[in-house]
Formats: structure tokens, C-alpha cells, sequence
């Protein structure tokens, strides 16, 4: 395989291919998480992190990998790693790991880092792997950070509250509040708001591309 | 009628609202709506609270406001569609339905709901699945809970007298329709108190029966048909009318179909020729479920009125129906 410049990868896992808002990949996660700017950033980073790691740990081990089980591998991999990070957050940022519950573990099952370990990371050098996982995973955490802040503004009013759940301060951060949070649009932070909110931003993007 | 065949017809800017009836111009029928609704809203002002007026005036302009520049951001013709007078219906329904001390912002987001995401994300008039105004609705009662349920204490002296109480007994007429009341008072009492309509929710039967006058004469203009509304007061009925056999302090028939959204209901929203079914045994079916689910949702649900969510899950069900009563061809 020739090797893929490196401005096509940044630009396509960011933008023209972004997972989340041309692939529409991951959705479950997206939809689910993206009550509020924190847990968003969260989850975003944390589907970053095992992207990484997952996919050079399977481009490193690309020759030694039998294409018959090249699957389960593949997913014995990112499981693995998504133990170590609900581990390590457990540890270290309790709350945040209680206020992200199934969707952390549930990572594993996020297409989006299959897809890029079987559809890339497999073909292609640890550098390559890492860039992509980079600027796919970034693509990501962008695309439900973005839907994070709109459902928190919208439906309550504030950005950053709970803050405190990300950095391990021990009182609880109210974030910046925009207004009042009866005025805000509650139905932007139930289900079928993520659902339209993110429909309104395909649709705002569509003429971009 | 096949809803391939309505869609065309309502793209040259006609509907035809009911089988039997002749094809008629749109902007026609929405004038007859109106007219119809006209009574109904003249009593809504006088004995419960003139803000309605200028809610309706809110709702009308951000609803036309909205057709205009959504027609303008797909490039359609603007004044066209503005003068058939559907944004300005859906307005009005919404308005009437949303208590009429609603902050007009938040009537002006529901608005928007109803034209952008529930009409013209579906690709506008004649192809939306779901009621304009119900959806609004239901994003509205979700999303302000205590706007949308605060209905209005009116101190009017002219109310007073037209509902029989000339001394003036009353700090303020309660804040609410006969169904909240009757659901608020079976609440506090268990059921040895004998609810009876009396004032102040007379004003709102009076207003009902404006409904049905209104609604009977769109009959009678054969601008709708009878199997809906008589679908939904029967099914309606006969659930509340069990219910009452089997548990004494149950909602009686007359205040459910008197209360809240029922007449209203029966008359201008299940009979919107778009979102219901298309032919006369799929609007039985249809008035039957909405009258059945408002009934389940009223009774057992946490909302103080179920209608819209009944409509919006019946709407749901339409293409189903019309595929059932598809006529045998191959």
C-alpha cells in the first residue's frame, strides 16, 4: 500500500470524512452523551484515546495478525483498552466515571474504532495509524462537542456546568449560565433533541461540502 | 384517495378536504376554517381572557414569517404559498391550543416547530406525516411545563356576571380548563365528592359547544367529513363511559368530552386532511384510536391532557391504515 499523505488524513478524519457528521458513525454514543458540553469532552477524548491506542497497537502487530481471526483481535484489542481507561478513570475521576456510566464500556462496541482498525490501521505504518487515529478521533470529539455545547445552551442555559467532574476539583462547578434554566428549551436535552439538533447540523453543514 | 394522488393535487395548490366533497382551492378552505373557528374565538376572549386575541396576532405573523423565509431559503415562490392561508391555520391552532397567557417567545418558537421542523423538513404543505400544530404543541408542553399548564386567573367583572356570579364571591376565576379542574379535584378529594360543571368551567363548555357549532358547519360546508370527529366523541365517550362503570370517582363522560381539547380536537385537528387518513374507513379508524389513546394517556398518563401526543402517535399510524384500506388491485 503507498503510504497516504499526511494533510489528506488530517483533512478527511476532521472534515470530509468526519465519522460522526458525514459517516455518521458512532451515533449511539452521540446521541446519548451529548447532554452537555463536559460529558461530551469527555467521551470525546475517551474514544480518542482508545482509538489511538487501538489502532497502532494493530498496525504494530499488522504482520503477525492471521487474517481469519483478524476480528476478534481487532476487538480484544480495543477491549482491552477500554478497560484500562474505565479503570484508570474510576480511579482518578470517579465522578466523571459514574457521569458517562454504560457509555464508557460501551466504547468497545463503537463502530467507528473497528472501522478504522480494520479499514486502516491494518493496511498501514504506526505513523500512519497514529495520524489517523488522531484526526478521526479528533473528528469526533469535535462533532459531539459541537452538539454537546448546542444542547446544554439551548435546553439549559449553561456551558461547562459540572466542570469539576473533568478536572477532580472536589466542589461543584456551575459553569457559565447563559440564562435562566426555566427558559430553556427542555426537550433539547431529552432524546429526541438530539435527534433533531443533530439533523438541523447536517443540514447547516450540507452546503459546506 | 391515494395519498400519492393528494400530494399531487396539494403541489397545483389544491386540497380536497373531504370524499364526497368537490375540489376546492386551498386558500378557500383555510378561509372557512377560520370562520369557523371565528365564534369559538370571540367567546374564548370575552369570557376567559382577551390575551388570546393577541396571541392569535403573535402566532399568525411568526407563523407566516416562517413560511415565507423557509419558502425563500428553498428557492419556491413566497407569496403563493403565503396566501393560501395554511402557515396562518397552523397558527391559529397552535395559539388556541397553548394557554393564552404563553410568553410570545415561547409561542414564537412553537411556531417555528410547526413550520420548519414538523412542515417543511417533510417538504411543506401535503406532505407532512405529523399535525404542524400538535407537534408544536407537544415540543411547547415538553419543554415549558409551567408556561404551558398555567392557564389564566381573570379577575373580569363582565366574566363574572355572564358565569352567575354577580356578588363577585370569587378572589379570581380558577386557573383552570373543566379537565384540570376535575383532575386537580380528584386529587384532593377520594371520591364522595360529586364533581358537577359548574362555573367557572361553564365558560369553557360554552366555549366547546362554539367548537362544535364551528365544526358542524364545516360539515355542513362539507369541508370535512363526519368519520373522524364522530370516530373520536364515540370512542372517546365509550372509554370514559367504562371507565365510569368500573371505578366511581373515574372522569365523567360529559366534562371528558366537554373538556379540555375534545371538541376542539374532534372538529379542526383530526379532520386535517394531510397528516389524517385518507379515506372514510381509515379516518373511523383513525378518530378511534386518537379518541382511545387520549383516553389511556388522560387516565393514566402524568400529562393533563393527552391529545396532542394521541394525534402525533395516531399520525404515525396513518400510512399503516391507508395501507390496510388500499383497494385489491394487482
Amino acid at each position: 500500500m503507498t503510504d497516504i499523505d499526511t494533510h489528506a488524513l488530517i483533512v478527511d478524519g476532521l472534515w470530509r470524512r468526519n465519522p460522526a457528521l458525514v459517516q455518521l458513525l458512532g451515533l449511539c454514543p452521540l446521541l446519548a452523551v451529548s447532554t452537555s458540553v463536559v460529558d461530551a469532552a469527555a467521551l470525546g477524548l475517551a474514544t480518542l484515546l482508545t482509538l489511538l491506542v487501538a489502532n497502532l497497537a494493530v498496525s504494530l502487530l499488522r504482520k503477525h495478525i492471521s487474517e481469519a481471526v483478524r476480528l476478534p483481535l481487532q476487538i480484544l484489542v480495543i477491549a482491552g483498552t477500554v478497560t484500562l481507561l474505565e479503570l484508570l478513570l474510576a480511579a482518578w475521576l470517579p465522578r466523571l466515571h459514574e457521569s458517562l456510566g454504560i457509555f464508557l464500556p460501551l466504547i468497545v462496541t463503537n463502530c467507528l474504532i473497528l472501522a478504522r482498525t480494520e479499514a486502516f490501521a491494518r493496511h498501514h505504518t504506526p505513523d500512519r495509524a497514529t495520524i489517523d487515529a488522531l484526526a478521526t478521533g479528533a473528528g469526533f470529539a469535535l462533532a459531539l462537542l459541537a452538539l454537546g455545547a448546542v444542547r446544554e445552551i439551548v435546553g439549559q442555559g449553561t456551558v461547562f456546568a459540572g466542570l469539576d467532574k473533568l478536572t477532580g476539583h472536589t466542589e461543584a462547578l456551575p459553569g457559565i449560565s447563559l440564562f435562566a434554566a426555566e427558559h430553556g428549551l427542555v426537550l433539547a436535552i431529552l432524546p429526541p433533541g438530539a435527534f433533531i439538533l443533530l439533523g438541523l447540523m447536517l443540514a447547516l453543514l450540507k452546503p459546506g461540502r | 384517495m391515494s395519498e400519492q394522488h393528494t400530494r399531487r393535487a396539494v403541489d397545483i395548490g389544491l386540497l380536497r378536504q373531504s370524499t364526497g366533497a368537490t375540489w376546492r382551492a386551498t386558500p378557500v378552505i383555510m378561509r372557512q376554517v377560520i370562520l369557523a373557528l371565528l365564534p369559538g374565538i370571540v367567546l374564548y376572549a370575552y369570557l376567559i381572557d382577551a390575551r388570546v386575541l393577541l396571541g392569535l396576532t403573535i402566532a399568525v405573523i411568526a407563523a407566516l414569517l416562517f413560511e415565507a423565509m423557509v419558502m425563500w431559503l428553498r428557492k419556491r415562490p413566497v407569496t403563493s404559498r403565503l396566501g393560501d392561508g395554511s402557515a396562518a391555520v397552523t397558527g391559529v391552532l397552535l395559539a388556541l391550543s397553548v394557554p393564552p397567557g404563553l410568553p410570545a417567545w415561547q409561542l414564537i418558537i412553537g411556531c417555528g416547530v410547526a413550520i420548519l421542523l414538523a412542515k417543511h423538513v417533510f417538504g411543506g404543505l401535503g406532505h407532512n406525516p405529523f399535525n404542524p400544530a400538535m407537534v408544536a404543541f407537544a415540543v411547547l408542553i415538553v419543554s415549558f411545563p409551567v408556561t404551558m399548564t398555567d392557564w389564566p386567573m381573570t379577575a373580569d367583572p363582565v366574566a363574572r356576571v355572564a358565569l352567575g356570579d354577580p356578588a363577585g364571591t370569587w378572589d379570581a376565576m380558577t386557573s383552570q380548563t373543566p379537565l384540570d379542574r376535575y383532575r386537580a379535584h380528584a386529587r384532593i378529594t377520594t371520591g364522595d365528592t360529586v364533581f358537577t360543571l359548574s362555573s367557572p368551567g361553564t365558560a369553557w363548555v360554552v366555549i366547546a359547544l362554539a367548537w362544535l357549532g364551528g365544526g358542524l358547519w364545516l360539515l355542513w360546508m362539507r369541508v370535512i367529513t363526519w368519520h373522524a370527529p364522530v370516530a373520536l366523541l364515540v370512542s372517546l365517550g365509550t372509554c370514559h363511559g367504562l371507565a365510569t362503570l368500573i371505578s366511581p370517582t373515574a372522569m365523567p363522560i360529559g366534562i371528558a368530552l366537554l373538556g379540555g381539547a375534545t371538541l376542539f380536537g374532534a372538529f379542526f385537528i383530526v379532520t386535517d386532511p394531510v397528516s389524517g387518513a385518507a379515506t372514510p374507513r381509515g379516518r373511523l379508524l383513525f378518530g378511534a384510536g386518537v379518541g382511545v389513546l387520549t383516553f389511556l394517556i388522560r387516565q393514566f398518563g402524568s400529562w393533563p391532557e393527552g391529545f396532542a401526543f394521541a394525534v402525533l402517535i395516531m399520525n404515525a399510524a396513518v400510512p399503516l391504515i391507508d395501507r390496510l384500506d388500499r383497494p385489491r388491485v394487482r
